[in-house]
C-alpha cells in the first residue's frame, strides 16, 4: 500500500478536526469537541499506520530523510497534542496542534517521497534512539510554542482596564503575535528566492509561492482585518475560548520540562556517542551538534529563569518561542543553509 | 574575594554566560572557521579585520568563548557547592528546619479534624512535637528528585573536564591506504607535536599577513622545527603500523540483482609490530576497531586512478616533428602511465610523466577539477620532458568521443586519447586518541540520570500541623503543578479519617 494516500488522509482529519475544533470552540458546542477529538485520533493513528507501512517498506525506521522526519514529527505533535489533552479539554491546542502537523506534513510534500536504502553513516541503531527522542522532544517543544503563543495572544487582548498586562508585556505580546507570522513569510519568501534561482528547485520554488506564501499571507491578513474589527469581542471571548494565563504558563513549563530531557538525551548525548562511533569524535562543532547546543542553551536558560528566579508570564513565553525558532532552523535552516557532515538530513 | 563569589553564585551571571554562549554558538556556525589570514579579509572585506582581532576566526578554541565556558564551569561548581546545603537539608532534616509558616504558605492544604494519635503515627513516618503544643508530621516520596540537579550540573562539569582533557592531550589523525599498503602510525605525542605545530604554524602565517617582520616569528620558526622533528621522529620509530589488506564496497541491489547504492564501505586491516601481524579486523563506518592508544574509525573512501592506458597518435602538421620521434617508430601506439613516475618509450626520446588524472573532470571557476570519484569524464595531463629535465610540451588525453581538435589539447606532435583506467581503491581512516571520553561518558551518564530524577520523579511531601484545638492542617507540596496535588489531598484526608487498624488477638478478645 502507498503510505503517501495514508498520510493524505491523516492530512484532511487534521483539517476537519481543526475546523471542528474551532467551532467547537466559538459556538460552545462539546459535542463538536468530542468528534474534532475522534478524527484528530482517526488522523494521528493512520499517519501511525503509514509511518509502520513506510517502515515496513524501506525496512528502517522513517527518519532517514527529510520527508520522512517531517512526518514522523508531525505525527509526533498530533500525538502530545493528544497526551496534554487527555485530562483536560485543551480545544485550542489541540486545534493547534493538527494546524502544526498540516504544515509539517505540507512542508514534508515539498522534498522527496522516494524510499531509498540507508547510506553507511545511517546504518546503525543509534538513528533509532537518537532522531526519534529528539523529535519527540521537539514535539513537545512545539506543543510549548503554541501555548506561549496562545498566552501572548491572551496578552496582548486583554482589556487596558484589566491589570493582567503592562505596556511592556503588551509590546513584547505583539512583537510575538504580530511578529511570527512576518518573520515565516519573510522566511519562506527568501527561500523561494533562493530556490528560484537554481534550475533544478524552480518546480520547488513553485509550490512554495502557491501553496505556502500565498496561502499563508491571505490568511493573515484576513486574520488581522478581522482580529481588529472584532477586537472588543475577540477580547471577551478569549476568556471562553482559552484557559487563564496562569494556566497557560504552567501548560508551557510542563510541556519544556518534559521536552528538554528528551531532547538533551536524544538529541545531544546519544547524538554525542552515535559521533564517536561514527566519526571518531563525540564532538567537532559541526554546525547540526552545534545548533542543537544552541537549543538546549536556550531551554536552559527558560528553565532556570523560571525555576529559579521564578519568572513567569510573558518573558518566559518570549524565551519558548525563540526556543522553538531556534529548533526549527536546527531542523530546516543547517539543513538546507549550512553545509554540514549532517547534510544527508536535508535531501 | 566575596564580591567574586557572590558574582559567580548569583544565577544572573549563570543565565548571562548562557545567553553569551548561545550568542558566540551562532555567530560560530555562521563564520566560516579556521581559514586563513587572507581569505577573512577577501571575503568580509568590511571585518575580516575584526573576526581575526576577536578570534572569532577559530570561535569555539578562542579567548571568548573559552573564558565563557571556564566562567560559566566555575559558575556551576560554585552552585553545586552552595546547594548542597540546601539540597542536604532538604534530604535529612527537613521536618526539623520546616515552621509552621512555611507550611502554611504551600498553596494545596486543607483544615480538619485532628486524627487519632495512632493513625497519626501510623500515617506519618516522622512527626515532631514542637514547644508551642504543636505537633508536625511529615511523609516525602520521590526523594531521588531532589538530587536531580546536583546531577545535571556535575555531570555538565564532568562533560566540561573531560572535553578538557581531549583538547589538550586528545589527538586525532587521519590515515590513507590502498591495498598493500604499510602505514607507520607515530606515538601519541609524535601526533600531538604535529596538530601543535600545525596550529602554531597557521598562526604564524597570520601574523605574517600583518607584519612579515615581527619579531616572534623567528620563535614560531624554531618551535615548529622543533615539533616538526618530533613528529619525523615518532614516524621514523612508529609506534606500529597499520597494513590495508583488503578493501572492498557491499552495494544495495535492486529486484533484478543491479547494485543501486553503498551499503558500507570495509576496509580489513592488520596492525603490524616489527613487521608482525599482531591483531587485525574489518573496520566499516559505525564499526571502529581499536588498538593500543588508538581507534580506527571508517571515515573516507576514495577511487583512485593510479595507472592509465593511453593510444598515442602522430600528429605530423606540427613544426619539427621529427625532432619528438624516434626514427622508424609505428604510430598508433598503446602506452600505460603511472601518476607522477616518469616513463621512457621507444616511439620518442621524450620522458612522459602523467601529472594529474581526473576522473569527472570540469572546469569550475577556472580551475580543473573532477567533481567525483566515477570514470565519467576522464581528463589525463600528461607533460613531456627532454633527457635534461626541461619542459618540451604538455598534453591533454581525453576518450575518443570528447577528444577536440589536436592542437588545443596537445602541444607535442602527438595526440593522446584516453583508453581507460583501472579504479583502485583508497580507505581513509580517522585515528583519534582522546584519554578524556571516560570522563566524558561518566558526565553524560550522570547528566542523564539527574535529568529523569529532577523532571521525571515525583517529589511530594505531606505535612500535617496538629493543633491543640482537635484541629489539623494537612498540606500537600512538591515539584508537580498544585492541581496535581490536589487529588492527593483528599486521598491524605481519606486515608488520615480511616480507622486504625486493631491487631488481630485485640480484635479476638474484644470479640469474647
Amino acid at each position: 500500500m502507498n503510505e503517501t494516500l495514508v498520510f493524505s488522509i491523516s492530512m484532511i482529519c487534521y483539517l476537519v478536526a481543526f475546523v471542528l475544533y474551532s467551532a467547537s470552540v466559538s459556538l460552545d458546542k462539546s459535542r463538536l469537541y468530542q468528534i474534532a477529538r475522534s478524527i484528530l485520533f482517526l488522523g494521528t493513528a493512520a499517519a501511525t499506520v503509514g509511518l509502520g507501512f513506510r517502515w515496513y517498506n524501506a525496512g528502517h525506521p522513517p527518519l532517514s530523510n527529510m520527508y520522512e522526519s517531517l512526518v514522523c514529527l508531525s505525527t509526533f505533535l498530533a500525538m502530545a497534542g493528544f497526551f496534554f489533552s487527555y485530562k483536560r479539554p485543551l480545544p485550542l491546542l489541540e486545534a493547534g496542534s493538527a494546524v502544526g502537523a498540516v504544515l509539517m506534513i505540507g512542508v514534508a510534500s515539498l522534498f522527496s517521497s522516494e524510499i531509498r536504502p540507508l547510506i553507511p553513516a545511517l546504518q546503525s541503531y543509534w538513528l533509532h534512539l537518537h532522531v526519534s527522542l529528539a523529535f519527540v522532544g521537539e514535539a513537545c517543544f512545539a506543543l510549548a510554542f503554541i501555548l506561549s503563543y496562545f498566552y501572548c495572544f491572551r496578552k496582548l487582548l486583554a482589556p487596558a482596564s484589566s491589570n493582567e498586562a503592562n505596556l511592556q508585556e503588551k509590546t513584547l505580546a505583539l512583537v510575538v503575535v504580530a511578529g511570527l507570522p512576518i518573520s515565516f513569510l519573510v522566511g519562506m519568501t527568501m527561500l523561494y528566492y533562493h530556490l528560484s534561482s537554481h534550475p533544478m528547485y524552480k518546480d520547488r520554488a513553485q509550490s512554495i509561492l502557491w501553496w505556502v506564501i500565498l496561502p499563508v499571507c491571505l490568511s493573515v491578513f484576513v486574520l488581522a482585518v478581522l482580529t481588529y474589527l472584532f477586537r472588543g469581542a475577540i477580547g471577551s471571548q478569549t476568556e471562553k475560548w482559552l484557559p487563564s494565563s496562569q494556566t497557560l504558563d504552567n501548560l508551557t513549563y510542563r510541556a519544556i520540562a518534559l521536552g528538554y530531557p528528551l531532547f538533551t538525551v536524544g538529541g545531544l548525548i546519544f547524538g554525542m556517542i552515535w559521533a564517536n562511533k561514527a566519526w571518531g569524535r563525540y564532538w567537532g562543532w559541526d554546525p547540526k551538534e552545534t545548533w542543537a547546543l544552541i537549543t538546549f542553551l536556550v531551554y536552559s536558560a527558560y528553565l532556570h529563569v523560571r525555576l529559579t528566579r521564578g519568572w513567569k508570564g510573558t518573558w518566559t513565553a518570549c524565551i519558548s518561542v525563540l526556543g522553538f525558532i531556534v529548533t526549527m532552523f536546527t531542523l530546516f535552516g543547517v539543513n538546507l543553509l549550512v553545509s554540514s557532515l549532517h547534510s544527508y538530513a536535508g535531501g | 574575594m566575596r564580591t567574586i563569589l557572590r558574582l559567580f553564585v548569583s544565577l544572573k551571571t549563570a543565565v548571562v554566560l548562557i545567553c553569551l554562549l548561545t550568542v558566540l554558538s551562532m555567530l560560530g556556525t555562521f563564520i566560516p572557521q579556521s581559514l586563513e589570514a587572507h581569505e577573512y579579509l577577501e571575503r568580509f572585506p568590511g571585518s575580516g579585520h575584526l573576526i581575526l582581532a576577536l578570534g572569532f576566526d577559530d570561535m569555539y578554541h578562542g579567548l571568548a568563548f573559552q573564558l565563557c565556558l571556564w566562567f560559566l564551569s566555575i559558575s556551576t561548581l560554585v552552585c553545586i557547592l552552595t546547594r548542597w546545603k540546601s539540597t542536604s537539608r532538604r534530604l535529612f532534616s527537613r521536618l526539623k528546619n520546616a515552621g509552621e509558616k512555611e507550611i502554611k504558605a504551600f498553596e494545596v492544604g486543607k483544615i480538619i479534624s485532628a486524627p487519632s494519635p495512632e493513625r497519626l503515627n501510623k500515617v506519618f513516618t516522622q512527626i515532631e512535637e514542637r514547644e508551642n503544643g504543636l505537633k508536625i508530621g511529615l511523609r516525602t516520596s520521590g526523594k531521588a528528585s531532589l538530587l536531580g540537579g546536583m546531577f545535571i550540573h556535575i555531570g555538565f562539569l564532568a562533560i566540561l573536564a573531560g572535553g578538557l582533557i581531549g583538547v589538550f592531550y586528545g589527538v586525532e589523525m587521519a590515515v590513507r591506504g590502498r591495498v598493500g599498503d604499510k602505514v607507520a602510525i607515530p606515538s601519541v605525542d609524535a601526533v600531538r607535536a604535529a596538530r601543535d605545530a600545525d596550529s602554531l604554524s597557521r598562526k604564524a602565517r597570520n601574523i605574517r599577513h600583518f607584519s612579515p617582520n615581527a619579531a616572534q616569528l623567528e620563535d614560531y620558526r624554531v618551535e615548529v622545527e622543533k615539533l616538526h622533528k618530533v613528529y619525523m621522529d615518532g614516524l621514523a620509530s612508529p609506534a606500529f603500523k597499520v597494513a590495508f589488506k583488503d578493501l572492498w564496497v557491499d552495494h544495495h541491489f535492486d529486484e533484478s540483482g543491479n547494485p543501486t547504492s553503498i551499503k558500507s564501505w570495509n576496509s580489513a586491516i592488520a596492525f603490524l609490530q616489527n613487521d608482525e601481524m599482531v591483531a587485525s579486523g574489518v573496520t566499516m563506518v559505525n564499526q571502529p576497531l581499536s588498538f593500543k592508544d588508538y581507534t580506527f574509525y571508517q571515515a573516507n573512501w576514495n577511487k583512485t586512478y593510479g595507472r592509465i592506458s593511453v593510444r598515442v597518435d602522430l600528429i605530423k602538421d606540427k613544426a619539427d616533428w621529427q625532432t619528438f620521434v624516434t626514427p622508424g617508430a609505428t604510430f598508433p601506439v598503446t602506452i600505460e602511465l603511472s601518476l607522477e613516475n616518469p616513463a621512457s618509450f621507444s616511439f620518442t626520446p621524450l620522458k612522459l610523466v602523467l601529472h594529474d588524472f581526473m576522473p569527472d573532470f570540469r572546469i569550475l571557476d577556472g580551475r580543473f577539477v573532477s567533481v567525483s570519484h566515477e570514470l565519467k569524464n576522464p581528463a589525463a595531463r600528461i607533460v613531456a620532458y627532454d633527457q635534461k629535465g626541461g619542459i618540451v610540451g604538455r598534453a591533454w588525453a581525453f576518450p575518443d568521443d570528447r577528444i577536440m581538435s589536436a592542437s588545443h589539447v596537445s602541444n607535442l606532435p602527438f595526440l593522446f586519447t584516453f583508453i581507460g583506467a583501472e579504479p583502485e581503491f583508497e580507505s581513509g581512516l580517522q585515528m583519534a586518541y582522546d584519554p578524556g571520553k571516560p570522563l566524558v561518558w561518566a558526565g553524560c551518564f550522570l547528566f542523564t540520570l539527574g535529568l529523569i530524577m529532577g523532571f521525571y520523579v515525583a517529589y511530594r511531601e505531606e505535612w500535617i500541623v496538629v493543633f491543640d484545638d482537635d484541629r489539623a492542617r494537612i498540606v500537600l507540596t512538591g515539584n508537580r503543578p498544585a492541581e496535581m496535588l490536589l487529588p492527593g489531598l483528599e486521598a491524605l484526608e481519606k486515608e488520615l479519617s480511616e480507622p486504625a487498624e486493631t491487631k488481630p488477638d485485640q480484635e479476638n478478645s474484644q470479640n469474647e
